[in-house]
């Protein structure tokens, strides 16, 4: 006899947990099913070499909404953000450009290439607050169909309208820049020297395949600004015991509140009834039965892969074939024998805390786009740098560490060869890379995990390894994330819903999705708390 | 990590206190003594020497200066003869202060302008299509003020090449100290006769040197924030990001103030057909004035000692100046909040700066001041009374 | 003396559009241009002897039929030719594809490259139209002001958006989720041939300096689509006489109402008493009052070089100063003494000749633009107007007016102006530490414009009689088009309806009371549409009765 639950969430990454954990909360029978042996997705630690535990894939935290953080209670199950106050951009003549929380000192620091910028870096920060302010409101709601008639809809649209049009006009008008910009354009409204404008701008194009000159990275930006930890804006931070902690303490939460977590256990298919779905068949012909069945995984996945064609409606079919993934980054993680010197600031300090950007020039990070435009992976990329151990003790055994080295360009796509063939190359290319700016590197690498694109999509299932779940384009936000009339977390099947981060407001570690759909099946299941997803 | 002015190596074994604080980036002594109040009388009958290195200083040439700088800022550049110096505010073209500071004319073609924050692209951004280049020399000079009574014996003294006995109020002179040249201007923020030495870098412990060594025997004392602090309340003197929020900081619109509303109308200086950066704001502001204006309140001080009295202490308000917004109140309700507060030590008066709506920022006007005592808050009454509270005549003469 | 009720600043084709609308209200109005012709970019000019040519505009297709009555036209209208082939992109050792008017021809030539694209063409062709229609609506009404959304203006809106919404809800959220797209992403959707694809994608890159991976190219698309009759491609069509014809029908419909037009006439500032406009000074010293003055040349030019920045608000002069502005066009004109060798050239010559053979070809082309370097494959759209109207040159000879993409007007390093030093540098190389000159790097631009000549249309350098070539520095100098830009600020999503020219001054006024924009540089933007002259000739008559509403 085949078990009934309420709710099935398929895939157990952070969305899929947040999303069970609230609706197991309000009562619900909820089980999450995870292909991996662990759950996390791509929000996982793992000790890949012993004594060290890379973050492996995700590996700052910021987007977290801190209501989830509150309501799930997460602290208690183990959450603690430590922060991430530096940022040090070396350049490959030995300088380079540190900003951390010492106001004065990056201002001086600024200033040594252009005291215009140091003052407009101030303004910079404002504006950015003012924007993340204004949008911070979209990342609480349900996105109205702006084509629907239905009252919902209407007043939706109403409430969204009177929201901006309430900004300060200045304000108003910097959001719809904001919008449509590239964001080398976006901070040439502020700043002259291009190093500062390089290493801003590399927010704006991670996770995309677009270059920092490309118009609609500016938003990407904007998205990686919106983070609040503690009350504080565009703070970022990392997770104690690593990413993966942070999946840990949802599942705790998740668990506590009555769910059954499930790994080794992945989906082949949605069960679908006339229009509605009956529960879902495991990869092993197991079959289980549900009222919803909610899919954190992405838009491919849930309308194309799980589902069958005939299910669908054709415009859904064609508008999904139509959303974009095109994955563009990988990872190259190490265990490190000593810490790393870097030539531009030598020796221990607190630049080994903050993050370290290889964005020297935005021609550096264009030309590394080309490279990926044409098929092949930048031959010198644009780098993150986080140093987790020099955080948190535990993630590396005394005096070593580990090294977590987010590398942009890698398109999954390579006009010649496989990724298979040339994992090894990429991850030669980045510590060549790497090695101009860390003299002491090669003598210190104990190890070395190279995750490209096709890694990330056989080991988390994300499609062509986009790390969003689908590109953050204005194309695919809001009311048209994942596609126009399916924005609201339902899907044309009754019952099978979508709550990962193909759907409003989309990727990173920020558990939104997951929320605001679980008020959507709570609602359509008549459980109170609807009123969240309005 | 904070920078070193240039009389560092002279005020660091001074500060005896070892209390710095963080201003604009540089280690500024809030007292050298352990306490503030010797620091305090040598500005009201001596001289004090304060170190005020980091403001930050622009250089303003070319044939459109002067138009420039009436541009940006409230009073009318034009009306500053060479020689002389302007105190001003300037403001956003909303007409909502930027900063205030001093304008210093150099000669006809050349300004100086201080500042309290950095504004140097806000300059140049006003100076496009003008012939005026703006640098900033804020590291390139030096600056002290020795403020007091006895400053300008001391002066007189050690200066060369000028005659700063001459020197009016708000003038300007180039001299020497010993062979350091320098700009004296006769401007302040004690509300006392004083002065400002204007010097390079490098001449900077030699003109302390001389200062030191001739004001022994007239009672100068190197002196820190604390003591600025009270001097500058008694003299009615506005401290930004205190008294008012620039408008760059002030992240929401209810922070912002005007001119009007900081109790600086008298520094909007319109004119037919003179355009400044937020005239035309400011004239729809004069002609429909804002709900909002600014008072100087004295506490009665009885009150304030029964307060205290009450629970068997004596009044603990006295001492430091106090920057911490106290709410006002009239009639039950909140009428303003009081943004800067000290015990007068020359008044014996506890008096403080306020914003208030307009309708009670008129002198005579009595309202009430919260006080805190163990922990339990009361009112204490209070009246609003002109600026400055502490005027004496040698400041001007 | 008497004095205008409108002083207008150059008589580009929006001025003039400005000109005609109010001289037909009885507004006393004056012209002054500083070239000795009317038109701005959209003249036609000798510029070989006994020749007449488009010196940089070709296209009148985006210009809407139904404002020849409202300008008043008459009998000086132009004549409207519309050539059998849309356009042919070469695709080298002498193959083609021709877009034709006919559709049945034009799937047929698409399904000699694929079966399946030719297939899919007459639903594109229709997608296409469907959404341009749409984008229209937005087009013909004032841009919205959301600075000041009073009732009054909430209710100016509802208008436009009841137009939109009976074109379909559905298509409205459509066009949302396309306008942002890569032009790549768009034509993805729809074809597999990358010739047909490259082809199309051409109507994306005028108005911005990105190749076709950039997103906003979609909207650029629709926006060429506008004029209508787009056949998949973009409006086009072409005028009897050149496209000076329409210039000059302009000029001749506000001369018949009574407008002043003086050409010749270089204005040197626009005079600012307390605030307002009081008239213009010209070159020669003399000063022309008027009720108002409007501005045809483009906002940093209206703003900097004739207002004066200090007459202005330092926050309103760093908006100015950010317009994008970034010509990457160069223009080639051929002197010919035959048609280029092709089968067929008479007809699949006779409107936009591509080298575009496909979208990587484009995006290589745009990529040393991003860098400040002229392209070394260039792009080019080659229009032929003697086979319009052969009496632009004599018997025999042919005019073919090329614009070449992408030449940008910011060249990095940045070059010293003026011709070059002496013989090029081989392979155009620059001597390190060596400012380059403008001359050799658009000598060196020139060269590899010929090569492709010869790459795509092999033959026709024998029959080059004749050549001048425009830069976008040139273009500056000669047309005052600020850094060459055609469009007066690019046409990027940034810089659109309540964006332009700058945010908060979308209707054409200015901080300047009674100074008015009316060029390409305002909403909805460039092109020889002459909507932006309609929309602020409506502003300005607002504004005349409601002084105090914007």
């Amino acid at each position: 006899m085949t078990r009934r639950y309420d709710v099935i969430v398929i895939g157990g990454g952070h969305n899929g947990l947040v999303h069970a954990a609230y609706l197991a909360r309000a009562g619900l029978d909820v089980c999450v099913l995870e292909a991996r042996p662990l759950v996390g997705g791509a929000t996982v630690t793992e000790e890949i070499f012993p004594g060290f535990r890379y973050s492996v894939f995700s590996y700052v935290v910021s987007l977290m909404r801190p209501d989830i953080i509150r309501e799930l209670d997460l602290p208690r199950h183990g959450l603690a953000i430590l922060p991430l106050e530096s940022t040090l951009t070396p350049l490959p003549d030995g300088d380079r450009l540190y900003r951390d929380a010492d106001h004065h000192r990056t201002w001086r620091e600024i200033s040594r290439f252009s005291i215009r910028d140091a003052e407009a870096y101030d303004d910079y920060g404002r504006s950015l607050f003012y924007m993340a302010r204004a949008v911070k409101y979209l990342l609480d709601i349900v996105p109205p169909d702006p084509a629907s008639l239905a009252p919902g809809d209407i007043s939706g649209m109403l409430r969204l309208g009177r929201h901006f049009l309430d900004l300060e006009p200045d304000q108003l008008h910097l959001l719809a820049k904001l919008m449509t910009m590239s964001s080398a354009d976006f901070l040439e409204e502020w700043f002259e020297t291009d190093v500062l404008k390089a290493t801003l701008s590399a927010s704006g194009i991670i996770g995309t395949f677009l270059g920092p000159r490309s118009p609609g990275t500016a938003y990407v930006l904007l998205h990686h600004y919106m983070g609040e930890i503690d009350g504080h804006f565009r703070a970022w931070g990392f997770a104690k015991g690593g990413t993966g902690a942070v999946a840990q303490a949802i599942a705790s939460a998740a668990r506590e509140a009555g769910a059954e977590i499930r790994t080794d256990a992945p989906v082949a298919r949605v069960l679908v009834q006339n229009g509605r779905t009956t529960g879902v068949a495991l990869a092993n012909g197991d079959e289980l039965r549900a009222k919803v069945v909610s899919s954190s995984l992405d838009p491919h996945r849930t309308f194309l892969d799980l589902v069958a064609d005939g299910e669908l409606p054709d415009e859904v079919v064609q508008g999904m074939r139509g959303y974009r993934f095109r994955g563009s980054s990988g990872k190259v993680n190490l265990a490190l024998d000593a810490a790393p010197d870097f030539s531009s600031m030598p020796g221990h300090g607190p630049h080994l805390r903050g993050a370290v950007s290889i964005s020297p020039s935005i021609d550096y990070l264009e030309r590394a786009y080309d490279d990926a435009k044409y098929g092949d992976f930048s031959r010198e990329p644009y780098i993150d740098i986080v140093i987790p151990s020099a955080i948190d003790p535990g993630m590396a055994p005394p005096g070593k560490h580990v090294m977590s080295c987010f590398v942009q360009y890698a398109p999954y796509e390579l006009r010649e060869g496989t990724w298979d063939e040339k994992r090894e190359a990429f991850g030669d290319t980045v510590i060549d890379t790497l090695a101009r700016y860390i003299p002491n590197l090669m003598d210190i690498i104990l190890h070395s995990q190279v995750v490209t694109p096709l890694d990330i999509e056989r080991t988390t299932g994300l499609s062509q390894g986009n790390i969003f779940q689908g590109e953050l384009t204005p194309s695919q936000l809001f009311f048209l994330r994942p596609i126009a009339g399916y924005a609201r977390y339902r899907t044309p099947v009754r019952g099978y819903y979508q709550c990962g981060s193909g759907t409003h407001p989309g990727g990173g570690i920020m558990g939104a999705p997951g929320k605001l759909a679980a008020g959507v099946v709570m609602k359509d299941l008549g459980r109170g708390k609807g009123r969240r997803g309005r | 990590m904070l920078l070193e002015t240039p009389f560092h190596p002279r005020t660091a074994p001074l500060c005896r206190s070892r209390r710095w604080r963080n201003w604009s980036g540089y280690a500024s002594a809030l007292t050298y003594e352990p306490g503030h109040e010797y620091e305090y009388y040598a500005v009201r009958s001596g001289a004090g020497l304060f170190d005020i290195s980091p403001l930050r200083k622009y250089e303003i040439a070319g044939t459109d200066a002067a138009a420039l700088v009436d541009r940006v800022v409230t009073r009318s550049a034009f009306d500053c003869p060479v020689g002389m110096v302007l105190y001003t505010p300037w403001c956003d073209e909303a007409g909502k202060m930027i900063d205030d500071g001093t304008v210093q004319r150099l000669g006809a073609d050349t300004f100086r302008v201080t500042s309290a924050d950095p504004c140097l692209r806000w300059l140049q951004d006003c100076a496009l299509g003008m012939d005026a280049a703006v640098r900033d020399v804020t590291r390139e000079l030096a600056a002290l003020a020795l403020q007091g009574p006895t400053s300008r014996e001391i002066l007189e003294r050690v200066v060369t090449g000028a005659d700063v006995a001459a020197l009016p109020f708000f003038g300007l002179t180039g001299g020497s100290i010993g062979v350091a040249p320098v700009t004296v201007t006769r401007t302040g923020y004690t509300g006392d006769l004083g002065y400002e030495i204007w010097v390079r870098p490098e001449n900077a412990v030699g003109v302390w040197d001389a200062l030191a060594e001739v004001g022994r025997g007239y009672g100068l004392a190197p002196a820190g924030l604390d003591a600025l602090d009270v001097a500058r309340i008694e003299a009615g003197l506005l401290l930004k990001d205190v008294d008012y929020v620039s408008t760059w900081t002030a992240l929401i619109e209810s922070r912002k103030s005007s001119p009007y509303e900081a109790g600086l109308g008298w520094a909007v200086q319109p004119r037919p057909g003179r355009d400044f950066v937020g005239s035309r704001a400011l004239a729809r502001e004069a002609a429909a004035p804002s709900e909002w204006g600014f008072a100087g309140l004295e506490v009665e001080w009885p009150h304030i000692e029964k307060r205290f009295a009450a629970v068997g202490l004596p009044p603990l308000v006295a001492g430091r100046a106090s920057r911490e917004a106290v709410p006002i109140y009239a009639g039950g309700k909140q009428v303003g909040y009081v943004t800067s507060s000290t015990f007068s030590p020359i008044l014996k008066k506890y008096i403080a700066l306020a914003t208030v709506r307009r309708e009670f920022a008129r002198p005579g006007h009595r309202v009430k001041f919260e006080l805190t005592v163990e922990f339990v808050r009361h009112t204490v009454p209070a009246r609003v009374v002109r600026t400055p509270f502490f005027d004496p005549v040698r400041k001007r003469r | 003396m008497k004095k205008y009720d409108a002083v207008l600043v150059g008589a580009g084709h929006n001025a003039l559009a400005t000109a005609c609308v109010l001289a037909r209200r009885g507004w006393k109005v004056l012209v002054l241009e500083r070239r000795g012709v009317v038109g701005g970019a959209a003249a036609t000019e000798e510029v070989f002897p006994g020749c007449r040519v488009n010196v940089a505009a070709q296209d009148a297709g985006l210009f809407r039929r139904d404002f020849v009555d409202e300008f008043g036209f008459g009998a000086s209208a132009p004549g409207w030719v519309h050539p059998p082939a849309v356009a042919t992109s070469l695709l080298g050792g002498g193959d083609g594809l021709t877009l034709w008017r006919d559709p049945a021809a034009t799937q047929g030539e698409i399904a000699r490259h694929s079966r399946a694209d030719a297939n899919r063409f007459p639903e594109w062709a229709d997608y296409l139209d469907a959404m341009a229609r749409i984008l229209r609506v937005g087009l013909d009404h004032p841009a919205p002001a959301l600075h000041d959304f009073t009732r009054r203006e909430r209710l100016r809106l509802l208008r436009p958006l009841a137009q939109a919404a009976r074109l379909g809800r559905r298509r409205v959220v459509e066009l949302l989720r396309v306008l942002p797209l890569p032009a790549r992403d768009l034509l993805d959707d729809w074809f597999a041939g990358d010739a047909l694809k490259g082809m199309l994608a051409t109507t994306a890159l005028p108005g911005a300096s990105h190749g076709p991976g950039a997103m906003g190219g979609a909207f650029r698309m629709l926006y060429h689509a506008t004029g209508g009759q787009a056949h998949g491609f973009r409006s086009t069509s072409f005028l009897e006489g050149g496209i000076g014809a329409l210039s000059e029908a302009l000029a001749a419909a506000a001369r018949a109402r009574g407008a002043e037009i003086r050409t010749g006439t270089e204005v040197e500032r626009i005079l600012v008493e307390d605030g307002a406009a009081t008239g213009v000074l010209l070159a020669g010293r003399e000063e022309i009052p008027a009720h108002c003055v409007v501005s045809g040349a483009d906002p940093r030019r209206t703003f900097f070089d004739l207002v004066g920045a200090p007459q202005l608000g330092p926050e309103f002069n760093r908006k100015v100063a950010s317009i994008q502005m970034r010509g990457t066009t160069a223009i080639l004109h051929l002197l010919l003494d035959d048609l280029p060798p092709l089968d067929d050239a008479e007809q699949r010559l006779a409107g936009h000749t591509l080298v575009a053979p496909s979208l990587d070809y484009l995006e290589r082309a745009s990529d040393a633009a991003k860098y400040g370097r002229c392209s070394p494959r260039p792009h080019l759209d080659i229009v032929i107007p003697t086979l319009h109207d052969p009496t632009l040159a004599p018997p025999g000879r042919h005019i073919a007016s090329i614009q070449i993409r992408y030449a940008p007007y910011h060249l990095r390093p940045a070059p010293v102006r003026g011709p070059h030093a002496g013989p090029s540098p081989p392979g155009g190389d620059i001597a390190p530490g060596a400012t380059p000159r403008a001359g050799d790097i658009f000598d060196e631009f020139l060269a590899r414009t010929w090569d492709t000549l010869d790459e795509f249309l092999p033959g026709t350098r024998d029959r080059i009689l004749d050549h001048r070539l425009i830069t976008p520095l040139d273009l500056e100098s000669e047309f005052g088009l600020t850094c060459g830009d055609e469009y007066h600020g690019q046409m990027g999503l940034d810089q659109l309806a309540f964006m332009r020219p700058v945010a908060g001054w979308a209707r054409h006024r200015t901080p300047v009371e009674r100074l008015f924009l009316c060029g390409a540089g305002t909403h909805p933007g460039g092109g020889v549409t002459c909507m932006p002259g309609r929309l602020a000739a409506r502003e300005i008559l607002r504004a005349r009765r409601h002084p105090a509403r914007s």
